[in-house]
């Protein structure tokens, strides 16, 4: 088997993705205030809102710490002259090829978190999928979509 | 004012909308007649809202007739249309990719044609519809959209779409063009077509609308024919009730054999040059230029019904082209033996003959209690709260048999192979999949693991290939891991192919 590609992200990746995972977890928020809600309504049972509260506090916990740094570990990346490789994923891992000649175009983009922390992602698109990269530090970002695009193009098409 | 807008569709437009409108709207209108009887709302819907209707639609389609203006130019085709918000669309000449002349029922009462046009670039909808054109003007407007072109561009592959040179004249059904030779030519028959129709497998469509049909027909009538039935039926004997539902099946059966006559009557390919024209419908016809440098995979499709007959349908996903009722693809050959398929291939697509016979290597034994387990879940999400609260449901456990039928017939079918630069995946819902992928149509390739798949060193490989607007992708489940690797070492332009016919010695290790 080859090798799982050498490239990481930016280990700034981690801090985004435990802020993003935190505002995320806050939406499941919405189970125990809604069945507190019900609850004082309908004179519901008390323990159920315990456990509910329980429940978003482990969910929290992982999407703000675990997933983070699992997800870390796994994401690599490695931009070849004819290819790039992916490799993915928490739970499922998943490894993506996409040949230059089918890279239609690249780009950066960046939010307000991932200015704050001088990030980027990196998306490519083929005239069918769209991949992208995230949390690069924006240097690396930028040097990876011109490279990927000099790359794109000068790739000969076998058609 | 006039002069500088262009020109409008055909009168019979106003007409040909108005009708249309009205038939989209028939089923809601039975509906609501039925729903109306009961509520004894029936006679102020039919005499105010009815009409309002009509009336609402009759003005809306004059008005969109009003306002419609096309014009072809030098260079382009400029389409004003809006009664409300206008729009202007300009389409430049060599951006269109395919030109559609046809006729639906409506449109041949008048004589006249319905065009489509359509570039490159997304959307379901065609980018410009005619509703309503003399064949003549439709012809004109075709010779000056596809006329060649000064410069012929080197079209490019994926973005730059071909310019179609295509400037003759086609015969009477836009179908036969003297000028460019017929290279082959392909027609279902009859015999087949009643064959398709009566394997399609479409009965059970067909059966619940049937049903549907008789819960609503029962409101309409009277209480004492109700009632009366409803005493026949109980006092029926079991035999006369398995002849009712026999009879209903029938019934539903031969309606969805009409349903794929009219479809599919009088199907034809033809090959002329670059191009596969298809050609289908008995009422409406449909025709659909294809080019063959566009076809990105070829699908074989066996379904439950043919398998046994050893009949297949030739599906191909293209880069434009594909319709709504085929799920994007388009049907190449309805029906065909499986020994002629291969014939027929080299005829139409030499591209996509696979040199030798390849075999598909088959999955892992222990991908079958996945593909079981998948299989059943399903089902017992319907059975189990079935069985619990509806009395008798427990008589549907036997299903689970079915499911687990289902699971290893999907485990057997599966399977993977390399041929060269060809992909060949095969796997089964319910009809028997084939596709065979050319290694330079696939825009990604993906293999990925879950973490049972990992316990189990089993893996899926997924490729994306482009379709009709956009992708598609077709996928293997619980592979062996290995092989995974290998499939995604083949697409690989850095990694050297591993070798696909070597023999499998991992296969034969334990679990």
């Amino acid at each position: 088997m080859r090798e799982a590609p050498a490239k990481r992200l930016s280990k700034k990746a981690l801090p985004v993705w435990r802020i993003t995972g935190f505002l995320e977890s806050l939406f499941y928020l919405i189970f125990p205030v809604g069945y507190g809600i019900t609850m004082v309504l309908f004179d519901w049972p008390l323990w159920i809102l315990y456990l509910l509260i329980l429940l978003w506090i482990i969910v929290a916990l992982l999407q703000s710490f675990i997933v983070p740094a699992i997800r870390w570990r796994r994401w690599r990346y490695e931009v070849y002259e004819e290819e790039i490789d992916l490799q993915y994923g928490v739970f499922i891992i998943r490894r993506t090829l996409i040949p230059m000649i089918r890279v239609q175009h690249v780009d950066t983009e960046h939010g307000p978190i991932y200015r704050h922390y001088n990030l980027a992602a990196v998306s490519i698109s083929t005239a069918a999928t769209v991949h992208q990269i995230p949390a690069l530090s924006e240097d690396i970002a930028s040097d990876l979509r011109d490279q990927i695009a000099v790359f794109a193009q000068t790739a000969d098409d076998d058609e | 004012m006039t002069m500088s807008n262009g020109k409008r569709l055909h009168g019979a437009t106003v007409v040909i909308m108005l009708l249309n409108r009205l038939r989209d709207f028939i089923i809601p209108i039975i509906v609501v007649f039925f729903v109306g009887a009961t509520g004894g709302g029936i006679g102020l819907f039919a005499m105010v809202a009815l009409p309002l209707l009509f009336i609402f639609f009759a003005v809306y389609s004059f008005l969109y007739w009003l306002t419609y203006w096309y014009r072809a130019e030098e260079q382009e085709l400029h389409v004003k249309q809006g009664i409300i918000v206008k729009k202007h669309r300009y389409i430049q000449r060599h951006r269109v990719q395919s030109f559609d002349m046809s006729a639906g029922i409506l449109q041949r009462m008048f004589g006249l044609v319905k065009v489509q046009i359509e570039t490159a670039g997304g959307g379901s909808e065609p980018d410009v519809h005619l509703i309503a054109l003399d064949r003549e003007e439709a012809k004109r407007l075709r010779r000056k959209l596809l006329a060649k072109p000064q410069e012929v561009e080197r079209a490019e592959e994926d973005d730059g779409e071909p310019v179609e040179t295509d400037d003759d004249e086609r015969g009477e059904e836009g179908l036969i063009d003297p000028e460019e030779e017929v290279e082959a030519s392909w027609a279902l028959g009859f015999k087949r077509l009643l064959f398709a129709g009566m394997t399609s497998g479409g009965v059970g469509l067909v059966l619940s609308a049937v049903l549907a049909l008789f819960s609503q027909v029962d409101v309409l009538l009277p209480e004492q024919f109700y009632e009366s039935t409803i005493g026949l039926v109980l006092s029926a004997t079991i035999p006369l009730l398995l002849l009712a539902v026999f009879l209903i099946a029938l019934f539903a059966w031969l309606i969805s054999i009409v349903i794929t006559i009219v479809k599919y009557g009088q199907f034809t390919v033809v090959k002329r040059g670059n191009d596969l024209v298809i050609s289908r419908g008995l009422l409406e016809r449909k025709q659909l230029t294809l080019k063959v440098h566009r076809i990105t995979t070829v699908r074989y499709v066996t379904g439950i019904l043919r398998q046994p007959f050893g009949f297949t349908t030739i599906y191909v996903e293209s880069k434009g082209g594909g319709s709504a009722d085929e799920q994007q693809s388009t049907i190449l050959v309805p029906l065909i033996s499986r020994r002629d398929a291969h014939e027929v291939l080299e005829k139409f697509l030499p591209a996509f003959v696979v040199a030798d016979r390849v075999e598909l290597k088959p999955l892992p034994r222990r991908a079958l209690i996945r593909y079981i387990i998948r299989a059943v879940i399903p089902i017992l999400i319907i059975i189990v709260p079935l069985s619990i609260f509806v009395p008798f449901g427990v008589y549907g456990l036997p299903l689970l048999l079915l499911g687990l039928y289902l699971g290893w017939l999907r485990h057997r079918a599966g399977g993977v192979n390399i041929s060269d630069d060809y992909l060949m995946l095969q796997w089964r819902l319910f009809n028997l999949n084939r596709a065979i992928i050319p290694h330079h149509r696939i825009q990604a390739a993906d293999m990925v693991q879950s973490p049972l798949q990992r316990w189990r060193r089993l893996s899926t490989y997924s490729v994306s290939i482009l379709s009709s607007m956009s992708g598609k992708s077709f996928e293997i489940q619980d592979i062996e891991a290995s092989r995974g690797e290998d499939l995604l070492a083949w697409y690989s332009r850095e990694v050297e192919t591993p070798d696909f016919t070597r023999e499998e010695r991992k296969e034969k290790s334990p679990i």
